[in-house]
């Protein structure tokens, strides 16, 4: 329909439960347009396993494992290995994982696989919260960002748990941030983690208007916003060492992505500067790793 | 070949003779031993399969099930308190009918901390719906393996076969090791009725509504409950080729027994020594060894209890707040039928506590003269508790 | 779309829960409260077009089919692009909303480009049947409207006094305005229009009521230059931008002040007068309404520079991004680069970017592959379609269905 490299068979199609404006459906539709037909994928609970569908309907023609929570890595590593040992190596096992069920729930399946280096091809939709359950707090969710566990009288203190660093420390041979506002970046780097083996980490910024509390017509937008301030940089990280920025944001301030959603309605002024002198110090560090190259 | 093993290295051995493709291994004593075998054994080549070394049970388990779903044969093995982090995911496995076999070294659960024989680990998993199998020897740890994927693939089911801590898992028996060709006859190659195929996608395992999910169900529990005949089947067409004979349930001078007593793993040996000396003493005693545990094979007990007036269950496990878990099995299936016997439950061997013949002597002496001579709280007499 | 393989019985459930179907049959467009609309809107380089040539359209055409279909969409609104992209001063140009992001898109040298390199096959001879309907005086006026009432079936004869037709044009310095162009130009137009061309004929007052009789109409083209022919007492003039219907059957259309005397750059100005004038008399004729004929005829809203989503496009690096406009041809890669360079404003040019955009998969291409169209069964009415469009065409708007 769309891409050059669909198959004869629509493989994401309408009549899914996602919300109006869904990010973690764009997220979906994107990655598999590039992975084709020959994916196998690992969901555990969370929005996609909802909006998947009801039994015995679901919106996706690609074979789909819905597991429990904690252990989409580890079932990704059994699926792999099932296939290996039957001659089959070239079928992608694709984790496809929210924000809670691999920042929390299940790093410690994503952390043993990673360790063992098992081929597996990990993306992880960030949504920022448990959304699925009605916006609870993960570690993901940013310093100062709405939810209902992290309410205005309690907003969340901590920092969103940086992901990537954890896996460069894994030494895995591919990690990459990629946001649903660049379908074409994140294509690329699908092709380039499609040609490595081990295990390959998509850290994949999906909007959510529910949860956020933005117009669902900006869902992209909103996306685009944190890329261009520098709030989700999109970047690659090879072999745990060598960290590749592209392309390169234009460093918007954050007023106008603040702005745009309601969960960040209580910031204050003092918040907001801390939180533009936190992305502003991240923005650093990671041109830091960059340069070292 | 006759061999001498251990209760774990026979797991391992029975594993490789399976021909299991994906082995998922987490340590746990007293079942290290079986994960450490099939390192090398599969490291040496003499196995083709995967292996995962992952990082927790939950993830031994879990990395089963993504290769048994995507048609590979599957095995692992874990004990107590590994079993216990399982718990979600034996749901998660019986509920998909994963044929999974995984080896159980029956410990107790902790605090405090006791690695010795306890039933209690896999009887409160009871519920998940894993086919459970105890075995009473070594032999029975080899052979059952492989009877055991040949049930799982015809009903779709994951089976536990359960070993005793140390008094199998560490003893060494003289073994008859069946020939590779042999178990190929018996076993054929895994034929899946369901993996995950991008020439024929489904979704697996999605959202379901009450309706159709209580129908699921049903049919899970029919499968289920069908199983013991197929044990059974399985069981005799092993015999036919082997020679030896692994049946659901054990029964052992029932014909005539007005006492039976009723046990599973090791200590059924014990049990039937028992029953000898108490059958020269003039007590017509009998045993039942409950080799399978789930599904309940409720017609199989009910038909040995048929004559007796006394039914003793020995359980080496605790279900706090209620009493032995098969004392609360057995007891269901006599009230189903109508009942006068006599019932004794007796708490015995927990926590790695021996349970030899004697102490059997004397159990079933106080359930026919109803001395209390032992510990009592609730419904169950203990044994070895402090005075 | 509706239906759906169904679990009937105990025996229907396979024995692991897979699923049988997809979820098409789920109607998610029962959600909708607003629904987007793609119709294209008129651009401001259209806008300021006194001919109405739609840009974004031929300039898509051009990039799409080739010249030959570009052209033909020019030549449905200006019979002379030739000319007017010599000599006219581009209010497009001004109005171009890349001006707001580096530099206007060169729509003049495009449509010189096309007018002298695009191929164009007349119809084949086929009378008109709308009419007959002299004109007098075959200057750019004139031969426009003749042009326009030859499009709408009605058989008309161009009579002039010159032996060459073009009227004011005729006047036009040779180094503005290469006679051989000019040539090319109405002879296309000529055969475009399927007209009778009469050169060399005087047509004194006198004769007019005579040509009056054996025509509908006769209309007297003030561009003539030396072939006009002085309007008599009867001849009845009226202001073709009044919207009034003529009255009578010898006319002669009056130009407001800023269009007299003939001024070259105006050229645009005059083809659309003539159109208009082409339209009000064959309204005239046929006895419909002209109102309710521009109704039917006429495109949509237009849209503003401000809805043009100008951070969605990449301005370019260097300022010199048009080759010198001292350069008399441009080549053919020089032309298509300048038309890459057209944000298609309010004119679907199927880039897709709705397509890609939606998390429903719930608007797709045409099957005729002209524009997009919308899945109402799934569609949600999330309104990415319309906020990630970044050329203004569609519209979240709430439909009773």
């Amino acid at each position: 329909m769309m891409a050059e490299n669909m198959t004869n068979r629509a493989l994401f199609t309408p009549g899914h439960f996602g919300c109006p404006g869904c990010g973690a459906a764009l997220a979906m539709k994107y990655a598999l347009e590039t992975l084709g037909s020959d994916t196998i994928v690992v969901m555990p609970a969370g929005c996609w396993s909802t909006l998947i569908g009801i039994y015995p309907y679901s919106c996706l023609t690609v074979p789909v494992i819905s597991v429990a929570f904690e252990t989409t890595a580890a079932t990704a590593a059994g699926i792999k290995a099932g296939l290996e040992i039957q001659g089959n190596d070239h079928t992608t096992v694709l984790a496809w994982a929210g924000d809670g069920g691999t920042f929390d729930i299940g790093f410690q399946a994503l952390s043993g696989a990673a360790e063992r280096n098992d081929d597996i091809l990990y993306i992880c939709y960030d949504n920022e919260a448990y959304m699925n359950t009605g916006i609870q707090r993960s570690s993901a969710t940013p310093a100062g960002g709405w939810t209902t566990t992290t309410p205005a009288s309690a907003l969340k203190p901590q920092k969103k748990k940086n992901i990537m660093n954890i896996m460069a420390a894994h030494g895995v041979p591919y990690a990459a941030t990629a946001s649903i506002s660049d379908p074409q970046d994140l294509a690329a780097k699908l092709q380039k983690a499609m040609t490595i083996k081990g295990t390959r980490f998509i850290h994949l910024y999906a909007s959510c208007p529910t949860g956020w509390r933005h117009a669902p017509e900006l869902s992209i937008d909103v996306a685009r916003m944190a890329v261009q301030s520098r709030v989700f940089p999109l970047y690659e990280i090879i072999d745990g060492e060598t960290w590749h920025i592209s392309p390169m944001p234009e460093k918007t301030p954050i007023a106008a992505y603040l702005k745009a959603q309601g969960r960040f309605k209580a910031l204050n002024p003092e918040r907001t500067a801390a939180f533009q002198c936190s992305v502003d110090n991240e923005w650093e560090n990671l041109l830091k790793k960059s340069q070292a190259a | 070949m006759k061999k001498v093993m251990m209760g774990t290295e026979a797991a391992a051995l029975a594993a490789k003779l399976a021909r299991v493709q994906v082995v998922s291994a987490y340590p746990i004593t007293p079942q290290t031993v079986i994960v450490e075998e099939l390192a090398d054994i599969i490291g040496r080549g003499e196995l083709a399969a995967k292996y995962i070394n992952v990082e927790s049970e939950h993830s031994a388990m879990a990395s089963c099930i993504g290769a048994s779903a995507s048609g590979a044969r599957t095995f692992t093995a874990t004990s107590s308190q590994g079993l216990a982090l399982m718990h979600e995911v034996l749901h998660y496995a019986a509920n998909g009918r994963f044929p999974i076999v995984m080896a159980n070294a029956n410990r107790a659960l902790t605090p405090p901390w006791n690695l010795y024989c306890d039933h209690t680990d896999s009887l409160s998993q009871r519920d998940t719906g894993w086919i459970q199998y105890y075995c009473s020897d070594v032999q029975d740890v080899l052979d059952a393996i492989l009877i055991a994927y040949r049930v799982a693939e015809i009903v779709s089911l994951p089976v536990m076969i359960n070993l005793d801590a140390f008094y199998l898992t560490h003893t060494s028996e003289l073994l008859d090791v069946p020939e590779q060709d042999a178990v190929d006859r018996f076993l054929p190659p895994f034929r899946p009725v369901f993996k995950l195929d991008t020439d024929d996608p489904k979704t697996f395992g999605n959202v379901c509504g009450s309706d159709l999910y209580t129908s699921i169900k049903f049919k899970h529990q029919q499968d289920t409950l069908a199983a013991t005949a197929v044990w059974n089947k399985m069981a005799d067409a092993f015999a036919d080729q082997f020679g030896r004979r692994h049946p659901a349930v054990a029964p052992y001078r029932t014909e005539d027994a007005e006492l039976v007593i009723i046990g599973i793993g090791t200590a059924t040996g014990a049990i039937r020594l028992a029953v000898d000396r108490l059958r020269e003493e003039g007590i017509a005693a009998g045993s039942l060894g409950l080799s399978m545990v789930r599904p309940f094979p409720y017609a199989d007990v009910l038909s040995a209890l048929e004559n007796t007036r006394h039914v003793m269950v020995v359980d080496r496990d605790v279900s706090f707040g209620a009493e032995g878990i098969l004392a609360q099995e057995v007891k269901a299936g006599l009230f189903d039928r109508g009942t006068d016997c006599r019932f004794h439950g007796f708490i015995a061997g927990i926590g790695g506590n021996d349970i030899s013949s004697d102490g059997i002597i004397q159990l079933a002496r106080q359930a026919l003269t109803g001395k209390e001579e032992t510990s009592k709280t609730g419904n169950s007499f203990w044994t070895e508790v402090l005075p | 779309m509706q239906s759906k393989k169904t679990i009937q019985c105990l025996a229907d459930l396979p024995v692991m829960p897979t699923t049988l179907d997809t979820m098409a049959w789920n109607k998610t467009g029962a959600w909708r409260f607003l629904t987007p609309v793609a119709r294209n809107k008129i651009p401001p380089c259209r806008q300021g077009c006194p001919a109405g040539t739609p840009v974004p359209d031929f300039i898509n055409a051009l990039k799409q089919n080739g010249e030959n279909g570009a052209l033909e969409i020019i030549l449905a609104h200006n019979p002379l692009p030739g000319l007017t992209g010599r000599l006219c001063y581009h209010p497009c140009q001004t109005k171009c909303v890349r001006r707001d992001l580096d530099e206007g898109v060169s729509i003049q040298r495009i449509e010189r480009y096309l007018a002298d390199c695009g191929d164009f096959q007349p119809p084949a001879a086929d009378p008109g049947k709308a009419g007959c309907v002299t004109v007098v005086g075959a200057g750019p006026l004139g031969l426009s409207c003749a042009y326009f009432l030859g499009l709408q079936g009605v058989t008309v004869k161009v009579t002039d006094a010159g032996t060459r037709a073009g009227g004011a044009l005729l006047d036009i310095a040779p180094e503005k305005l290469d006679p051989g162009v000019l040539e090319k130009e109405i002879d296309r137009l000529v055969a475009a229009g399927r007209l009778e061309l009469s050169l060399g004929t005087e047509t004194p007052a006198a004769a007019l009521a005579e040509m009056a009789d054996q025509s509908d109409m006769v209309i007297l083209d003030p561009t003539a230059g030396n072939g006009a022919v002085a309007a008599p007492e009867s001849a009845v003039s009226f202001n073709p931008f009044d919207d009034e219907a003529p009255a009578g059957n010898v006319v002669a259309p009056t130009l407001p002040d800023n269009l007299i005397p003939f001024k070259a750059p105006m050229i645009a100005h005059y083809i659309g007068a003539g159109r208009r004038v082409a339209r009000l008399v064959a309204a005239c004729l046929s006895g419909e309404s002209f109102a309710s004929q521009e109704a039917a005829n006429s495109p949509d809203q237009p849209v503003t520079a401000e809805q043009i989503r100008l951070d969605r496009f990449r301005a370019e690096q260097s300022a010199e991004t048009s080759p010198r406009k001292r350069q008399v041809e441009w080549t053919r890669e020089q032309v298509m680069a300048a038309a890459d360079r057209c944000l298609s404003c309010g004119t679907c040019n199927l880039c897709e970017q709705c397509v890609i955009s939606c998390p429903d998969t719930s608007i797709l291409k045409n099957p005729a592959g002209t524009g997009v169209c919308v899945d109402l069964y799934h569609c949600k009415g999330c309104g990415i379609c319309a906020y990630e469009c970044p050329r203004g065409v569609i519209t979240m708007e709430e439909i009773n269905e």
